[in-house]
């Protein structure tokens, strides 16, 4: 899988769940200064988990797959491609 | 089929009226009204009679504050309510306050927030008030606002206060009534989903209610049981070092469960007696089902769903291992879609008259909703900092939990700031255990 494509995807959903424009939303951004709350954060895991088939809420998730969403992106795209 | 609203009425969900029910509920056990309050400090003082006028002027243009009950011929209830205006102030709008003491400290300041908070709840007929204290030296103040939670959930008191503060800068016009206008239609399509999603959110709550729940009953003393508030408060220093144990204990972005998991444990003293050996904490939480965008829109009516946490009370000794636990009962909520499945289920408890909904909940739950209520607001939506150039200090939610459980806790944030507000009411659990319990709560959320 594509990073491009999973950073797209998830532009969407968190654009979704923030009501902002997926366009806006900053690759380079920490999830937590996007203004995502755990419920948030959890609904994005499910997402995650349904759209890409990883089990990331109970796999061992690091700081730094977080540290922005092209990190997360490249972590779902490296363990979708496993 | 869609029923068509109308400038004249407002369809409610199902939040709304089943918040309805625990409104008719708390007013039948403990003799007071659902409301809750958010107070705004500021280091100065502002010229109290300007601001209670634009309050008034404020609140003239939203008539839905004017508005009643009524259930349509579809059986959808609805907020009926009109839009003329009338050249009087509205017994449903009101303001107050006075003087405070120079030297009135913190403690002096919960005192009069809980005072008027128990007198408010007592006065029937008013949607939203104002009292603003200053010190006799000008030299700080505070406001109060108050909110029937009929009409306002904490995120839309949170929009209404900042469009009011904004106002009164005069920096930004306040949305008009036209703009803010709450629209919702009579939702009566889709019943079979409808019904399906609501089998599916009883399935959850079943489960839930398959073991004993952890209950503080309320002792009764009609006609009005005093409503208790105690608060606490993190500096800037100690809410980021919380965010950090959060982060080490519950992982990523999982405060709620870590500070979920510290108040049950926290609790833990006050529940653990002989009578209550092997029952299990059952916690309702709510969450906000707007988004950030979209608050200014919907300042008024409720948009609320609830998850629910259930574990042995024994748990809540462990906190580390109960926040994991909370963590996983947090995902598995999200996968099986409870939130979303009690919202839509919901809307077909709107055909109950209240008196028997209030019944039916009450047999459900067996007397026993929740061991306590909890909520984790995060940083408001209210952003103003200054109010006619004095600067705001601080901004604290206080709520008045329903009965049952009639004690909750929740935490809100402000400027780097936390506060944890216990609510409830007098004889659920006696001050000093209150006390006890916040003091319990701040230093295992810190460790």
């Amino acid at each position: 899988m594509n990073t491009d494509d999973v950073v797209a995807q998830l532009k969407e959903r968190i654009g979704f769940l923030l009501e902002k424009e997926p366009a806006t939303i900053s690759v380079d951004q920490p999830l937590h200064e996007m203004g995502l709350d755990s419920i948030a954060f959890v609904d994005l895991l499910v997402f995650i988990e349904k759209q890409f088939k990883l089990a990331l809420a109970s796999s061992g998730l690091a700081q730094e797959d977080f540290k922005s969403l092209n990190c997360l992106a490249q972590r779902i795209a490296r363990s979708a491609s496993l | 089929m869609r029923i068509p609203s109308s400038p004249h009425k407002r369809y409610l969900n199902g939040a709304d009226w089943c918040l309805r029910a625990l409104a008719l509920g708390t007013q039948k056990q403990t003799g007071r009204r659902l409301v809750f309050a958010v107070s705004v400090a500021l280091d100065a003082s502002p010229a109290a009679s300007e601001l209670k006028r634009q309050f008034v002027i404020f609140c003239q243009q939203f008539p839905v504050l004017r508005g009643r009950d009524a259930r349509c011929w579809c059986l959808a209830p609805y907020w009926r309510y009109s839009v003329s205006r009338g050249p009087r102030v509205p017994e449903e709008i009101r303001v107050g306050g006075g003087v405070l003491p120079e030297s009135e400290g913190s403690t002096a300041f919960l005192t009069r927030v809980e005072q008027t908070i128990n007198q408010y709840s007592l006065i029937p007929g008013w949607r939203v008030a104002m009292e603003f204290y200053q010190t006799q030296d000008n030299a700080k103040s505070f406001v109060l606002f108050l909110f029937d939670h009929v009409l306002f959930d904490a995120k839309g008191a949170d929009s209404f206060i900042q469009l009011f503060l904004q106002q009164v800068n005069g920096a930004v016009p306040a949305l008009s009534d036209a703009e803010v206008r709450p629209r919702a239609d009579a939702q009566l399509d889709g019943w079979v989903n409808r019904f399906k999603n609501g089998q599916q959110a009883n399935r959850c709550l079943l489960r839930l209610m398959n073991q004993q729940t952890a209950y503080l009953p309320l002792p009764s003393m009609l006609p009005s049981r005093p409503i208790r508030i105690h608060e606490i408060c993190f500096t800037p220093e100690e809410a980021k070092r919380i965010q950090e144990r959060a982060f080490a204990v519950a992982g990523y972005l999982m405060f709620a469960p870590y500070a979920l998991a510290t108040a049950a444990s926290a609790f833990y003293p006050v529940f653990n007696r002989p009578e209550m050996e092997g029952f299990d904490y059952v916690v309702s939480t709510s969450t906000d089902k707007q988004r950030a965008a979209t608050r200014k829109r919907h300042v008024f009516f409720n948009d609320l769903s609830f998850l629910f946490f259930q574990f042995p009370m024994r748990a809540a000794v462990q906190r580390d291992t109960l926040a994991a636990i909370l963590r996983e009962q947090l995902v598995q909520q999200a996968r099986d879609g409870l939130p979303a499945s009690l919202e839509e289920g919901n809307l077909l408890m709107r055909i109950f008259p209240l008196k028997m909904l209030w019944a039916f909940l009450m047999k459900f739950y067996r007397n026993r909703m929740s061991s306590f209520a909890f909520t984790s607001l995060g940083e408001p939506q209210m952003t103003i900092s200054e109010v006619s150039g004095c600067r705001v200090t601080d901004y604290i939610h206080f709520p008045v939990i329903p009965t049952p459980p009639g004690l909750g806790l929740i935490l809100c944030q402000h400027a780097g700031k936390l506060h944890a507000v216990l609510s409830c009411f007098e004889g659920v659990i006696t001050d000093e255990e209150a006390k006890a319990v916040l003091a319990r709560f701040r230093e295992k959320i810190l460790s």
